[in-house]
């Protein structure tokens, strides 16, 4: 029992204290191991290879993928006004090489991922160019007042990053994930805190606005080797990450994706997110998917909730 | 009668059940769940599908199971017979159980354990009560939809409560790279193929989880096997046998249909009821 309890305590502690890590580093194997961060990057067109096809012709992506970017961390926007809050500007850890939770929260070493692209294509913010969020300036006083008032402690149960609250990740949750295809259905079942996304492509709408989730709504349908996700329904209280960028979104967030199916070892992806309330322009933002080392396995299980103290810790009871 | 007549005549009072839930676990309404029936079908055999109704296959020829399964019970709150019970404001009616034989075979002082569990269900039943992962094999018959996606090397479950999900490994890879790693909620789960049936075997078992509402317990020690066998197209029984020497004196097996919904559109929304839980008890808290 002791054993369970720490174990799970110091789960739940790293993921609070890495959140800027999106891969969810929590597995054991290595796919943090050497990702780079975004500066340090090189990227290049991606080489095309052979696709696996399904029996309608589209492109077969089961099994399991690394996820690599997507999130929208700024350049050194947020220094000037975020730094006196104890923001950091760059994510911390992500990339960096073997920050790798192993057995009884210990640190391991992690493995090389066989199929890490090289060149890496490009991840993070890639319009605007110089990777500064247009906030609207409604949005950046949302944003100014939330890094004022997330720590230490948060002013309020609102000022709480959300991840602390085990929230689902939105759906920019990266990491390890698990493909599923069946007609009418793209799952993707992610390590990181067990979120799921579904891809519906038969055609169904989206419901009604008025249900909202941390992970949205999301229908998809082919164009040649391209998958068009559209994401709507969301929660509009998110967060880039802790350290970072805090504004929350509204709930006008449209979230469109275009995964591009390089071959069967690359999926790359740009994210383009518009919120008139929040940013003055779209946003675009990149990554991409590569496979999971054969021989390994993601972690079974990344719990939150079940190990989590924080909100205990931080109200008192 | 077909499924779907019986469906409609239990669904009032299977609400009923639904909402008595929510009140006790004082979270927000359940996304539309469909609801639990109020008995579960005696122990089924296998019986032969009727002609064109059988289950699709995978271009590996295995069962197809993917799609929304439900489990009509009230197992979720007690896996033997029950009388009904008060949870929360409203109550759980009576059902049968889904024990072979209606008998858990507890050793003594379990069974004092379990007899002091269900004495605390309304607020230390980790699912009910508090909204965590449910465990195996509770999820399967939790009183909410599930979805079974399929892979030819892999088999993945998204359950609706907790927004539980398990993987299910087909090849036969190695487990030694768990030891060390803490339990898990939902297991870890190896499966293979004995004819159409999916044979899973779960281990590593988090001892925190609960077979019920009425308290069943099992420790780390937990084995489970799983049996999912088709019926037809729209049922797949399934089995569980259990083994946890810690608490149980033999094996012992579960047994209980699952149920295909065929809702047009059917959705399992995200739902994270411990979030929303969290949000109402710290509402107006101020930090220490």
């Amino acid at each position: 029992m002791r054993k369970h309890f720490v174990v799970c305590t110091a789960v739940a502690a790293l993921t609070s204290a890495l959140l800027t890590l999106p891969l969810g580093a929590q597995g054991r194997q290595g796919r943090a191991g050497g990702a780079g961060s975004q500066a340090a990057a090189p990227s290049g067109a991606p080489k095309a290879g052979p696709i696996k096809r399904l029996p309608d012709g589209t492109p077969d992506i089961r099994g399991t993928w690394i996820r690599v970017g997507g999130g929208m961390n700024e350049a050194n926007a947020p220094d000037s006004e975020l730094k006196a809050f104890g923001v950091l500007s760059e994510p911390q850890g992500f990339g960096q090489g073997v920050v790798t939770a192993g057995p009884e929260g210990g640190i391991a070493q992690a493995r090389t991922p066989k199929y890490l692209p090289n060149p890496r294509p490009p991840q993070g913010i890639v319009d605007p160019a110089n990777r500064q969020l247009p906030y609207t300036p409604e949005a950046r006083a949302k944003r100014m007042d939330y890094a004022k008032n997330m720590c230490c402690p948060a002013k309020a149960l609102s000022y709480l990053e959300l991840s602390v609250r085990c929230a689902p990740p939105q759906p920019w949750a990266g990491g390890g994930v698990h493909i599923f295809q069946k007609p009418g259905e793209i799952s993707l079942l992610f390590e990181q805190n067990h979120q799921t996304r579904i891809f519906y492509t038969d055609g169904r709408p989206h419901p009604s606005p008025t249900m909202v989730f941390f992970g949205g709504h999301s229908t998809a349908h082919w164009e040649g080797n391209d998958l068009l996700v559209d994401t709507t329904n969301l929660d509009g209280r998110a967060y880039y990450g802790v350290g970072n960028t805090f504004a929350p979104y509204s709930r006008e967030l449209h979230i469109t994706e275009r995964f591009t199916v390089v071959s069967d070892k690359l999926i790359t992806f740009v994210m383009t997110y518009e919120d008139p309330k929040t940013f003055t322009s779209p946003v675009k933002v990149a990554g991409y998917l590569y496979p999971n080392n054969e021989e390994e396995e993601l972690t079974p299980e990344f719990t939150c909730h079940e190990g989590s103290y924080a909100l205990e810790n931080i109200f008192g009871f | 009668m077909g499924r779907f007549a019986r469906v409609a005549l239990v669904g009032g009072a299977a609400l009923v059940v639904s909402t008595a839930v929510i009140v006790a676990g004082g979270q927000a309404p359940a996304p539309a769940p469909r609801p639990a029936a109020p008995a579960a079908p005696p122990a089924a055999q296998t019986r032969p599908a009727a002609a064109g109704t059988q289950m699709a296959r995978t271009p590996e020829g295995k069962p197809d199971f993917s799609g929304f399964w439900q489990a009509l019970s009230t197992a979720a709150w007690d896996i033997q017979d029950h009388n009904s019970m008060l949870a929360g404001r409203l109550g759980v009616p009576p059902g049968r159980g889904i024990v072979e034989g209606n008998e858990i075979p507890y050793k003594p002082d379990a069974l004092a354990q379990k007899k002091k569990n269900f004495e605390k269900r309304d607020t230390d039943d980790p699912a009910f009560a508090k909204c965590l992962l449910p465990g195996v094999p509770r999820a399967t018959y939790m009183p909410y939809p599930f979805e079974i996606v399929q892979n030819a090397k892999m088999i993945g479950l998204r359950y609706a409560f907790a927004r539980a999900t398990r993987t299910i490994d087909l090849e036969g890879k190695s487990r030694a790279w768990l030891e060390g790693w803490p339990d898990f909620w939902m297991g870890d789960s190896r499966g293979k193929w004995e004819g159409d049936t999916l044979v899973v075997d779960v281990r590593k078992l988090h001892e925190n989880a609960w077979f019920d509402h009425a308290g069943n317990f099992h420790t780390e020690e937990m084995h489970v096997v799983e049996r999912y066998s088709p019926i037809d197209r729209d049922h797949i029984q399934y089995e569980a046998t259990i083994e946890d020497p810690n608490v149980f004196t033999r094996p012992w097996k579960i047994s209980l249909p699952l149920y295909r919904i065929i809702d047009k559109n059917f959705e399992i929304f995200e739902w994270d009821c411990r979030f929303d839980q969290d949000s109402e008890k710290y509402k107006d808290a101020i930090p220490k």
